[in-house]
């Protein structure tokens, strides 16, 4: 999820969504039970297997408590339960610049040779590392379950990392003002310049959302098959096909909530909520956590968009240069994270999309993503991400 | 005459900070200053495997590529007259408000001044990112100020948060308690007697504040105004959390061209320019502590 887009800049994003994650990670065995027993058997096998290898892994993540909870409350505990003999050792971090100082340290234990200290990397660190060729190719012989897994979100990251749950990006809508919201980009561009001062999106900068808000207008004006080199890899020829769709983005900013982008995910849903906009770009997951402690009124609805904007999934990441027993190991747990327990595990504690396609879930836990796409646009790779901020910060900023 | 083994020891005293500043401020500044100006290998090959739009002196002695790069962008020049206009005006009303608040506590012995003078001391305790978030709340769209404006009449009234009229604003509130100290203690250190002289003879308060108090207070005013400058030109927490989406003031600039462009070169040279500001900003003040070492008259 937002963890992409995290990374710019520590505590500015600070969601409060510490009552969120707990209230979900709480409530979490006895749906799990629930939704493990009418499984189907197939998983049956990978669950039970026993571990083959016993260890000890470090694994670095970073975001809000919401994270940390996920980690520390559910994820380790009951890996460490079900695995005797393996232990995580976790370290993470609250504030987003740390990412860089993990970053370059896979970068420089690479260049010098050495082995890392990491054995898996969670958060934004994934994403760049793998646009960089630090982390290990994830395979069907290390990651078996990887075929429940849309082939599509491997690309992204050139196979060297594994998504472990997801969220996309909607428009939040307040019904009381906005009855009959625009379901196509197109109808909703032209209804912020209907509505001057209504609508607003995030610096994509800053985050996520903003980042998928922009992505989906200029790829407007983008050649599909420039869109997906841009997603899949760096292309900065490609790059050349997004001035009309920067015109507009900025033939959009008088009609801008105060003509001034909020500098994080949050700070669009705070003004959804004060009711200052009526119509927003905002997490999926982060928005329904909001709803669900309160934090937005009932009166905001999402939806999604025609042609969905893009989903962010959030990938776990092992560096190239570990031992070959650590890499065992750390794909050892990766497995682990993707059979369905956990994914339904991960759902509720984040209200986040799983990794895994809806068809190998639970049909009561695929059912509540009935609005979601199956396949939201891919997002673009680290370095066409970071060329887009920087395009969209000099033209429309 | 000191003797050269007591020159030694000094020497020895003062070497573990030379050192500790040589070792982990002087070489990353100097490894800083060669990757701007195009070498990418040896302390830096780390950096530059990862980052974007890189220029290359390719073996030259330097490059200035990444210098014209940003040099010519119009968002940078943007941020650069945001961050010299911020500056200037902040320093203008901090300089303006601690004197008042200085002198009061100076010329009026009362209660309410010396209350006056410890409680603008007061944002020094309360930390940055806690104040500047204050500010903008509220002087922000649906803050206190634009709703009590509202109220009486007022809808046009501006909302200050995502201005750099609000990043003045909150400058100011971070760095006045620094001023008033430094220009207070320097007031309460110039004699009675130098400005009752004045007013007997018949110069107003103004006057012989004007003739008096101001050149024998020259030198902390220009220390406070120096630091206050420094601090300013070179700050992000108070910009990054009240300024506008651009122009903003270089500090988030040189951080968000590093973090989100993921172009490092480019933030250093952001970076080397604010540096080069802050040496133009602190040369009042070398001049200012020079003369007040070498005991020059009106120094006090």
């Amino acid at each position: 999820m937002q963890a992409r887009k995290m990374r710019s800049l520590g505590g500015r994003g600070a969601r409060v969504l510490l009552a969120g994650g707990m209230l979900g990670a709480g409530a979490l065995s006895a749906s799990v039970a629930g939704a493990y027993a009418s499984t189907a058997a197939s998983h049956k096998a990978a669950a039970h297997k026993p571990a083959a290898l016993k260890g000890t892994i470090t694994v670095f993540s970073q975001g809000d408590v919401n994270v940390q909870n996920l980690w520390s409350n559910t994820l380790i505990p009951r890996y460490e339960k079900s695995h005797p003999g393996d232990h995580i050792k976790f370290v993470f971090s609250t504030s987003s610049s740390e990412n860089s100082v993990v970053f370059d340290e896979l970068a420089a234990s690479a260049k010098a040779h050495k082995n890392s200290v990491y054995d898996i990397v969670d958060g934004a660190v994934p994403a760049e590392a793998a646009a960089a060729k630090l982390l290990a190719p994830v395979t069907p012989a290390e990651v078996p379950l990887m075929k429940e897994i849309n082939p599509d979100a491997f690309k992204v990251v050139n196979g060297e990392a594994t998504p472990l749950r997801g969220s996309e990006v909607l428009i939040a809508y307040n019904a009381q003002a906005v009855p009959n919201p625009p379901t196509t980009l197109n109808g909703l561009l032209a209804w912020i310049k209907a509505h001057p001062g209504q609508f607003t999106y995030c610096n994509p900068a800053d985050g996520g959302s903003g980042s998928a808000f922009v992505q989906a207008v200029l790829a407007k004006y983008t050649p599909a098959a420039d869109n997906l080199k841009m997603s899949l890899g760096y292309s900065p020829k490609s790059e050349g096909s997004w001035s009309a769709g920067l015109a507009e983005l900025k033939s959009l900013t008088p009609d801008i909530f105060q003509q001034q982008y909020p500098n994080s995910n949050q700070g669009v849903l705070t003004l959804l909520a004060s009711g200052a906009v009526s119509m927003g770009a905002v997490w999926s997951d982060q928005a329904t956590t909001a709803l669900h402690d309160g934090q937005l009124p009932k009166s905001i609805k999402l939806m999604e968009l025609t042609p969905p904007l893009a989903g962010g999934p959030d990938y776990l990441g092992v560096p190239a240069n570990i031992s070959a027993t650590e890499k065992a190991l750390a794909f050892q747990f990766i497995n682990w994270t993707l059979q369905n327990p956990q994914q339904v595990g991960i759902v509720r504690a984040m209200n986040g999309t799983p990794a895994i396609e809806f068809q190998y879930l639970p049909k009561a836990i695929a059912a509540e993503f009935a609005n979601y796409s199956s396949s939201p646009a891919l997002p673009y790779s680290a370095n066409t991400d970071s060329d887009m901020n920087s395009k969209w910060q000099s033209t429309v900023g | 005459m000191k003797t050269a083994i007591q020159r030694g020891w000094y020497f020895l005293a003062a070497s573990p900070p030379v050192v500790l500043v040589a070792v982990f401020i002087g070489f990353p500044i100097a490894v800083t200053v060669i990757y701007t100006l195009g070498h990418l290998g040896g302390a830096n090959s780390a950096i530059s495997s990862i980052a974007l739009h890189q220029v290359s002196s390719n073996g030259r002695f330097a490059t200035f590529g990444a210098y014209r790069e940003v040099l010519t962008s119009h968002s940078f020049l943007a941020d650069l007259v945001a961050t010299v206009w911020v500056t200037a005006v902040s320093v203008a009303v901090v300089l303006l408000l601690a004197w008042l608040v200085a002198l009061y506590g100076r010329l009026s012995d009362t209660r309410l001044a010396r209350l006056l003078t410890s409680f603008a001391v007061v944002p020094l305790f309360i930390p940055v990112v806690i104040g500047s978030y204050a500010i903008l709340q509220f002087w922000s769209y649906g803050g206190l100020v634009k709703t009590l404006a509202h109220a009486v009449g007022l809808p046009g009234f501006p909302a200050l948060g995502y201005t750099l009229g609000g990043v003045v604003l909150a400058e100011v509130w971070v760095s006045l308690p620094f001023a008033v100290l430094m220009i207070g203690s320097g007031l309460r250190s110039i004699p009675d007697s130098a400005f009752d002289a004045a007013r007997d003879a018949g110069a107003s308060v103004a006057r012989a504040t004007w003739t008096v108090l101001l050149p024998m207070n020259l030198v902390p005013t220009i220390i406070a105004s120096s630091f206050t400058g420094i601090s300013i030109l070179g700050s992000f927490t108070v910009p990054y959390l009240v300024g506008p989406t651009a122009p903003n003031l270089l500090g988030p600039d040189a951080a968000q061209t590093f973090q989100s462009f993921n172009e490092p070169q480019q933030a250093e040279v952001i970076a080397m320019v604010i540096f080069a500001l802050a040496i133009v900003v602190a040369v009042p003040y070398l001049w200012a502590t020079y003369r007040s070492n070498s005991g020059a008259p009106s120094a006090s």
